[in-house]
Protein backbone atom coordinates (compact mmCIF):
# COMPACT_ATOMS: atom_id res chain seq x y z
CA UNK A 1 0.00 0.00 0.00
CA UNK A 2 1.37 3.40 -0.84
CA UNK A 3 0.44 6.72 0.69
CA UNK A 4 0.03 10.28 -0.43
CA UNK A 5 1.34 12.56 2.30
CA UNK A 6 1.05 16.26 3.03
CA UNK A 7 3.76 18.00 5.07
CA UNK A 8 2.74 21.48 6.29
CA UNK A 9 5.50 23.47 7.99
CA UNK A 10 6.79 26.98 7.34
CA UNK A 11 10.40 25.81 7.72
CA UNK A 12 11.86 24.36 4.51
CA UNK A 13 14.53 22.59 6.56
CA UNK A 14 11.95 20.96 8.82
CA UNK A 15 9.89 19.86 5.81
CA UNK A 16 13.00 18.34 4.28
CA UNK A 17 13.86 16.58 7.55
CA UNK A 18 10.37 15.13 7.82
CA UNK A 19 10.32 14.05 4.17
CA UNK A 20 13.71 12.41 4.56
CA UNK A 21 12.44 10.47 7.58
CA UNK A 22 9.33 9.44 5.65
CA UNK A 23 11.46 8.14 2.80
CA UNK A 24 13.73 6.26 5.20
CA UNK A 25 10.85 4.82 7.18
CA UNK A 26 10.41 1.83 4.94
CA UNK A 27 6.81 2.76 4.23
CA UNK A 28 5.80 3.29 0.64
CA UNK A 29 4.81 6.79 -0.46
CA UNK A 30 3.41 7.81 -3.82
CA UNK A 31 3.29 11.58 -3.56
CA UNK A 32 4.61 13.89 -0.86
CA UNK A 33 3.08 17.36 -1.02
CA UNK A 34 4.53 20.38 0.79
CA UNK A 35 2.73 23.41 2.22
CA UNK A 36 4.24 26.42 4.00
CA UNK A 37 1.08 27.32 5.96
CA UNK A 38 -2.35 26.01 6.81
CA UNK A 39 -4.09 27.79 3.93
CA UNK A 40 -1.73 26.23 1.35
CA UNK A 41 -2.27 22.89 3.07
CA UNK A 42 -6.05 23.16 2.74
CA UNK A 43 -5.69 24.13 -0.94
CA UNK A 44 -3.67 20.98 -1.57
CA UNK A 45 -6.24 18.87 0.30
CA UNK A 46 -8.91 20.43 -1.90
CA UNK A 47 -7.14 19.34 -5.06
CA UNK A 48 -5.28 16.15 -4.20
CA UNK A 49 -6.04 12.89 -2.43
CA UNK A 50 -3.98 12.73 0.76
CA UNK A 51 -3.78 9.74 3.14
CA UNK A 52 -1.74 11.29 5.95
CA UNK A 53 -0.90 14.87 6.99
CA UNK A 54 1.99 16.06 9.15
CA UNK A 55 1.22 19.54 10.44
CA UNK A 56 3.19 22.16 12.36
CA UNK A 57 1.24 24.42 14.73
CA UNK A 58 3.05 27.76 14.51
CA UNK A 59 2.72 28.78 10.88
CA UNK A 60 1.98 32.17 9.30
CA UNK A 61 -1.28 33.02 7.47
CA UNK A 62 -3.13 30.05 8.93
CA UNK A 63 -1.74 28.08 11.86
CA UNK A 64 -1.93 24.34 12.30
CA UNK A 65 -4.80 24.35 14.78
CA UNK A 66 -7.01 26.31 12.40
CA UNK A 67 -6.04 24.01 9.55
CA UNK A 68 -6.95 20.94 11.62
CA UNK A 69 -10.29 22.50 12.62
CA UNK A 70 -11.11 23.09 8.95
CA UNK A 71 -10.20 19.49 8.11
CA UNK A 72 -12.30 18.04 10.93
CA UNK A 73 -15.27 20.17 9.86
CA UNK A 74 -15.09 19.13 6.21
CA UNK A 75 -16.92 15.82 5.82
CA UNK A 76 -14.88 14.70 2.78
CA UNK A 77 -11.61 14.78 4.73
CA UNK A 78 -12.78 14.81 8.35
CA UNK A 79 -11.18 11.44 9.07
CA UNK A 80 -7.78 12.30 7.63
CA UNK A 81 -5.02 10.88 9.89
CA UNK A 82 -2.98 13.81 11.20
CA UNK A 83 0.32 13.99 13.04
CA UNK A 84 1.10 17.32 14.70
CA UNK A 85 4.84 18.02 14.75
CA UNK A 86 5.43 20.99 17.02
CA UNK A 87 7.50 22.58 19.79
CA UNK A 88 4.30 23.27 21.73
CA UNK A 89 4.79 22.25 25.36
CA UNK A 90 1.96 23.94 27.21
CA UNK A 91 0.02 21.07 28.76
CA UNK A 92 -3.42 22.57 28.13
CA UNK A 93 -2.71 23.46 24.51
CA UNK A 94 -1.21 20.03 23.81
CA UNK A 95 -4.25 18.37 25.39
CA UNK A 96 -6.54 20.59 23.36
CA UNK A 97 -4.70 19.62 20.16
CA UNK A 98 -4.83 15.93 21.05
CA UNK A 99 -8.62 16.20 21.44
CA UNK A 100 -8.81 16.94 17.71
CA UNK A 101 -8.05 13.26 17.13
CA UNK A 102 -4.43 13.75 16.14
CA UNK A 103 -1.13 12.21 17.17
CA UNK A 104 1.47 14.55 18.62
CA UNK A 105 5.23 14.47 18.00
CA UNK A 106 7.25 16.98 19.94
CA UNK A 107 10.19 18.81 18.35
CA UNK A 108 13.00 17.88 18.55
CA UNK A 109 12.24 14.33 17.56
CA UNK A 110 14.29 11.36 16.50
CA UNK A 111 13.56 9.72 13.13
CA UNK A 112 12.54 6.55 14.94
CA UNK A 113 10.06 8.40 17.16
CA UNK A 114 8.33 9.90 14.13
CA UNK A 115 8.36 6.59 12.30
CA UNK A 116 6.71 4.86 15.25
CA UNK A 117 3.86 7.34 15.26
CA UNK A 118 3.41 7.00 11.50
CA UNK A 119 3.20 3.23 11.86
CA UNK A 120 0.75 3.57 14.79
CA UNK A 121 -1.47 5.87 12.80
CA UNK A 122 -1.39 4.08 9.46
CA UNK A 123 -1.22 0.55 10.84
CA UNK A 124 1.27 -0.24 8.13
CA UNK A 125 4.84 -1.33 8.69
CA UNK A 126 6.55 -2.73 5.63
CA UNK A 127 10.12 -1.96 6.49
CA UNK A 128 12.49 -2.50 3.62
CA UNK A 129 14.98 -5.23 4.37
CA UNK A 130 18.33 -3.88 5.57
CA UNK A 131 20.37 -1.51 3.46
CA UNK A 132 21.49 2.03 4.02
CA UNK A 133 18.13 3.52 3.30
CA UNK A 134 16.15 2.08 6.16
CA UNK A 135 15.65 3.29 9.70
CA UNK A 136 16.67 0.75 12.29
CA UNK A 137 15.60 0.55 15.90
CA UNK A 138 19.17 1.41 16.76
CA UNK A 139 18.76 5.05 15.87
CA UNK A 140 18.88 7.55 13.08
CA UNK A 141 20.74 6.77 9.92
CA UNK A 142 21.57 10.33 8.97
CA UNK B 1 26.17 29.12 34.71
CA UNK B 2 24.65 30.76 37.72
CA UNK B 3 20.92 30.56 37.50
CA UNK B 4 18.41 27.76 37.25
CA UNK B 5 17.20 29.33 34.01
CA UNK B 6 20.67 29.06 32.52
CA UNK B 7 20.98 25.42 33.54
CA UNK B 8 17.65 24.61 31.92
CA UNK B 9 18.49 26.59 28.79
CA UNK B 10 21.85 24.84 28.45
CA UNK B 11 20.34 21.37 28.94
CA UNK B 12 17.51 21.96 26.47
CA UNK B 13 19.73 23.58 23.84
CA UNK B 14 22.41 20.90 24.09
CA UNK B 15 19.78 18.18 23.63
CA UNK B 16 18.31 19.98 20.61
CA UNK B 17 21.69 20.42 18.92
CA UNK B 18 22.33 16.74 19.53
CA UNK B 19 18.97 15.45 18.31
CA UNK B 20 18.49 17.81 15.38
CA UNK B 21 22.04 18.32 14.25
CA UNK B 22 24.05 15.46 15.76
CA UNK B 23 26.36 18.01 17.38
CA UNK B 24 27.83 17.00 20.72
CA UNK B 25 28.79 19.75 23.19
CA UNK B 26 32.39 19.85 24.38
CA UNK B 27 33.37 20.45 27.95
CA UNK B 28 35.58 23.49 27.45
CA UNK B 29 34.71 26.90 26.14
CA UNK B 30 36.82 27.60 23.08
CA UNK B 31 38.51 30.98 23.49
CA UNK B 32 39.78 30.97 19.93
CA UNK B 33 36.45 30.07 18.36
CA UNK B 34 34.83 32.61 16.15
CA UNK B 35 31.50 33.69 17.57
CA UNK B 36 28.46 35.65 16.48
CA UNK B 37 28.82 34.98 12.77
CA UNK B 38 25.09 34.88 12.32
CA UNK B 39 22.07 34.64 14.52
CA UNK B 40 18.35 34.29 14.82
CA UNK B 41 15.88 35.75 17.26
CA UNK B 42 12.49 34.50 18.40
CA UNK B 43 10.21 37.02 20.07
CA UNK B 44 7.47 35.76 22.33
CA UNK B 45 4.46 37.03 24.20
CA UNK B 46 2.50 35.50 27.04
CA UNK B 47 2.68 36.27 30.75
CA UNK B 48 5.35 38.75 29.62
CA UNK B 49 7.23 39.71 26.46
CA UNK B 50 10.73 38.66 25.60
CA UNK B 51 12.99 37.13 23.04
CA UNK B 52 15.59 34.42 22.65
CA UNK B 53 18.71 35.07 20.62
CA UNK B 54 20.82 32.29 19.18
CA UNK B 55 24.15 33.04 17.52
CA UNK B 56 26.48 30.51 15.99
CA UNK B 57 30.17 30.92 15.30
CA UNK B 58 32.72 28.93 13.36
CA UNK B 59 31.39 26.15 11.17
CA UNK B 60 28.44 25.20 13.36
CA UNK B 61 25.77 26.56 11.07
CA UNK B 62 26.98 24.78 7.95
CA UNK B 63 27.41 21.49 9.84
CA UNK B 64 24.09 21.85 11.67
CA UNK B 65 22.16 22.54 8.47
CA UNK B 66 23.88 19.75 6.52
CA UNK B 67 23.17 17.29 9.31
CA UNK B 68 19.55 18.39 9.67
CA UNK B 69 19.08 17.76 5.96
CA UNK B 70 21.14 14.57 5.93
CA UNK B 71 23.43 15.95 3.25
CA UNK B 72 27.18 15.66 3.09
CA UNK B 73 27.60 18.52 0.69
CA UNK B 74 27.14 22.15 1.82
CA UNK B 75 23.59 23.45 1.74
CA UNK B 76 22.45 26.77 0.30
CA UNK B 77 22.69 30.00 2.28
CA UNK B 78 18.89 30.15 2.32
CA UNK B 79 18.62 26.69 3.88
CA UNK B 80 21.32 27.57 6.42
CA UNK B 81 19.31 30.60 7.50
CA UNK B 82 16.18 28.48 7.75
CA UNK B 83 18.02 25.86 9.83
CA UNK B 84 19.20 28.56 12.22
CA UNK B 85 15.70 30.02 12.55
CA UNK B 86 14.25 26.58 13.20
CA UNK B 87 16.90 25.75 15.80
CA UNK B 88 16.15 29.01 17.62
CA UNK B 89 12.43 28.29 17.44
CA UNK B 90 12.78 24.78 18.85
CA UNK B 91 15.13 25.90 21.64
CA UNK B 92 12.78 28.73 22.64
CA UNK B 93 9.67 26.54 22.43
CA UNK B 94 11.25 23.90 24.64
CA UNK B 95 13.02 26.12 27.15
CA UNK B 96 10.23 28.56 28.06
CA UNK B 97 7.76 26.02 29.49
CA UNK B 98 10.47 24.38 31.54
CA UNK B 99 11.77 27.66 32.90
CA UNK B 100 8.42 29.30 33.58
CA UNK B 101 6.12 26.32 33.97
CA UNK B 102 4.16 24.17 31.53
CA UNK B 103 0.89 25.91 32.45
CA UNK B 104 2.08 29.27 31.10
CA UNK B 105 0.97 29.95 27.53
CA UNK B 106 3.57 31.57 25.31
CA UNK B 107 3.06 32.57 21.70
CA UNK B 108 6.19 32.48 19.62
CA UNK B 109 6.62 34.80 16.64
CA UNK B 110 8.18 33.67 13.40
CA UNK B 111 11.96 33.52 13.95
CA UNK B 112 14.06 36.19 12.27
CA UNK B 113 17.55 35.74 10.85
CA UNK B 114 20.21 38.40 11.43
CA UNK B 115 23.73 38.74 10.15
CA UNK B 116 24.57 41.05 13.00
CA UNK B 117 21.72 40.72 15.44
CA UNK B 118 22.99 42.78 18.35
CA UNK B 119 23.07 45.90 16.24
CA UNK B 120 19.52 45.37 15.03
CA UNK B 121 17.54 44.42 18.10
CA UNK B 122 16.37 46.91 20.67
CA UNK B 123 16.61 45.07 23.96
CA UNK B 124 16.81 48.16 26.14
CA UNK B 125 13.52 47.45 27.91
CA UNK B 126 14.30 43.82 28.64
CA UNK B 127 16.56 42.09 31.12
CA UNK B 128 18.94 39.35 30.14
CA UNK B 129 17.81 36.52 32.41
CA UNK B 130 20.00 33.79 30.94
CA UNK B 131 23.17 33.82 28.90
CA UNK B 132 24.92 30.59 27.97
CA UNK B 133 27.66 29.39 25.65
CA UNK B 134 27.83 25.87 24.26
CA UNK B 135 31.17 24.87 22.78
CA UNK B 136 31.38 22.37 19.96
CA UNK B 137 34.36 21.04 18.06
CA UNK B 138 33.42 23.20 15.12
CA UNK B 139 32.61 26.47 16.92
CA UNK B 140 30.50 27.93 19.67
CA UNK B 141 26.81 28.65 20.15
CA UNK B 142 25.73 31.59 22.29
CA UNK B 143 22.18 31.87 23.56
CA UNK B 144 20.59 34.81 25.34
CA UNK B 145 17.14 34.88 26.88
CA UNK B 146 15.67 38.34 27.40
CA UNK B 147 12.42 39.08 29.20
CA UNK B 148 10.57 42.03 30.65
CA UNK B 149 10.36 40.44 34.09
CA UNK B 150 12.84 39.12 36.55
CA UNK B 151 13.63 35.44 36.39
CA UNK B 152 12.95 34.86 40.09
CA UNK B 153 9.32 35.89 39.68
CA UNK B 154 8.62 33.15 37.22
CA UNK B 155 10.89 30.18 37.73
CA UNK B 156 8.45 27.57 38.91
CA UNK B 157 8.84 24.40 36.96
CA UNK B 158 12.50 23.89 37.62
CA UNK B 159 11.96 23.18 41.29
Amino acid sequence: MSFNVLVADDSAVMRSMIIRILRLSGLSFSEIYEATNGRDGLDILDQKWVDLALVDINMPIMNGEEMIDHIRNCKEIADLPIIVVSTESNVDRVENIRRKNVKFVHKPFTPEALRKVIVQLTGVSNEQPGGENSLSEGGPDF
Amino acid sequence: MNSQAEKILYRKAALIFEEMGFLMPQSDICDDCQTDDSGASVSFTGPFKGCLLLSLGGEILSILSSNMLGQEEPVSKQMEEDALREAANVICGNALPEIYGAKEVFHLDTPVFYNNMHSVLDLSEQSCIAKIAIPFECGQANIFLYAESKEADYVSAAG
